[in-house]
This record gives C-alpha cells, structure tokens and sequence, in this order.
C-alpha cells in the first residue's frame, strides 16, 4: 500500500514536472509569437525604394558602382534591383522592406537615406534609392 | 507514538517543499530553454539567414573598448572573414554619419548570429554598443535577422 501509493506520487511529480516544462515553453512561444505578430501587422518600419533612373537623370550626382560582392553582402539591396530591372516590371521601380539595422547599414554604405543620396550603378543601369518610413 | 512522529512528518513535508520548489525552478528552467532551442529549429528551418554587418568607426568616443584577440577571431571566423578576410568590402567614409564606414558583411547561422550578438552586442543594461578595437581601428558589430 505505501508503496503503491509513492509510486502514485512518483508518477504524479513526474507529470507535474513535464506539464510545468511544456506549459513554461508554451507560454514563451506564444508571446514571442504574439510579439512577432503584432509588430510585424504593418511590416517593418522601413521600405527601400529603388528606381530606375535615365542617364540624364546623372546630372550633378554622385554615383556608386556596385558589384556582385556589394549585392551579395546586401540581400535587400539585391532583391529590391533585380524586382524594379525585371522585365515583367512595368514601372521600374520596387519596393523591399528592411529592418532598421539594414536601413542603417545601406545608408553607411551607400547613403540610401541622406539628403541628395547618391544613384547607384549595376550591370549598366542607374537606381535611385530612397527610405519610406511608415 | 502519535507525538514521536510528528518531528519526522515535518522533516518530511519540508524536504517534499523544497525537493518540489527545486523541481519546479529546474522545470521552468527547462521549459525557456525548450523553447529557446524551438525558437532558434524554427529560424533554421525557415531558410533565411541572417547576416553579421561589421561598421568601423573613426574614434571610439565615449563608449567602452574592448580589444580583439585571436582568440575572437577564432571562436568567431565570420568576424574574422569581415575584418581581415575575403569579406572585408569597405565602404567610403562618405556617407551616413560621415565618421563611420561598412568594413563588410556575411551569412551567419541563426546560433552564431546569437553567439556574436550576445559577445559584441550592447551591453543589456545600458544599450550601448562596445567598440571592439584591432591594429588601432575600432569596430561595431551588428546582426541583421530577415
């Protein structure tokens, strides 16, 4: 009898145990997720726009020639130049959204968010940048 | 009889009190990291990867210096490809704030991005970024999570 009933105990402390580990993880999970969620409803702050530009449009500016390295080291910067080059894309131009650190990141790099930011050059075609903040 | 137990049955209730509040500090211990380990399995799997941004900056200012070691560089080859290596693609001084620069960029996986953030990261309670100095340049360190 006693020992059946610290074994029921045992049994009992063990369920306890797991239930307090899934229901700990449960709870975190959840309001991370919920987090995620409810700042991610308007997407990130930022959108990087990028269009395409004519070669008069050169006039007076700086331009920065990027390589395959620079679009390497920049996925958003990538996506964005190859959406507005698309042939499928009527209007040249495209919009990515980044996080602040990329915001930051690019404007260091290539003064995408900076009075007068300078056209950026890939493959033969000029992209103008500019920072929407939302 | 009754009286003679009694002493024992206390002992016994405290040492069930604690042994369960210990219990129950190591499930809640198990449980963040359950879902830690989770969190990170859901990154990984997403595809995406996150990218580790080196920054160089002109004078240290204020903010705490921490010198890198080979012993960083080796627990940390990412870091090592951007600052020294084939990653390192340094950009003009021009731009942004004027006195600070990319030196380069990488993928890193989701545990390093992590391992780097909380080694380089700003401090938690102050939210300052260290500046890490190697051969007389100083340098931030910063992760992007897509």
């Amino acid at each position: 009898m006693n020992s059946k009933s610290s074994r029921r105990l045992v049994t009992i402390g063990l369920l306890a145990f797991v239930s307090v580990i899934l229901l700990v993880a449960t709870v975190v999970l959840t309001y991370t997720a919920l987090i995620a969620l409810i700042t991610g409803v308007d997407g990130p702050p930022q959108m990087l726009v990028v269009e395409v530009v004519g070669e008069e449009d050169l006039q007076n500016v700086s331009v920065i020639h990027l390589t395959d390295r620079d679009l390497k080291q920049h996925p958003v910067l990538a996506s964005a130049i190859r959406e507005a080059s698309s042939d499928s894309n009527v209007v040249r131009s495209a919009s990515v959204p980044m996080t602040g650190v990329e915001c930051l990141v690019l404007t260091e790099s290539f003064g995408v968010y900076t009075v007068n930011a300078p056209v950026l050059e890939y493959d033969g075609v000029y992209y103008a940048t500019r920072v929407l903040l939302h | 009889m009754e009286e003679g137990k009694k002493p024992g049955n206390r002992l016994k209730t405290a040492g069930l009190i604690v042994a369960c509040g210990l219990a129950g500090v190591v499930a809640v211990a198990l449980g963040l990291m359950l879902a830690d380990a989770l969190t990170l399995y859901a990154h990984e799997s997403s595809g995406e990867q996150p990218m580790l941004y080196v920054m160089e900056q002109a004078a240290p200012g204020e903010n705490v210096v921490v010198p890198l070691t080979e012993q960083d560089f080796e627990q940390h080859p990412a870091l090592d490809a951007v600052i020294r290596g084939e990653e390192r693609n340094p950009s003009a001084w021009e731009w942004g704030s004027g006195d600070r620069r990319l030196v380069g960029g990488t993928n890193v996986s989701y545990a390093e991005s992590r391992a780097l953030q909380d080694a380089y990261g700003p401090g938690r309670e102050t939210w300052v970024y260290p500046h890490l100095e190697y051969e007389g340049a100083y340098y931030l360190v910063v992760t992007a999570w897509p």
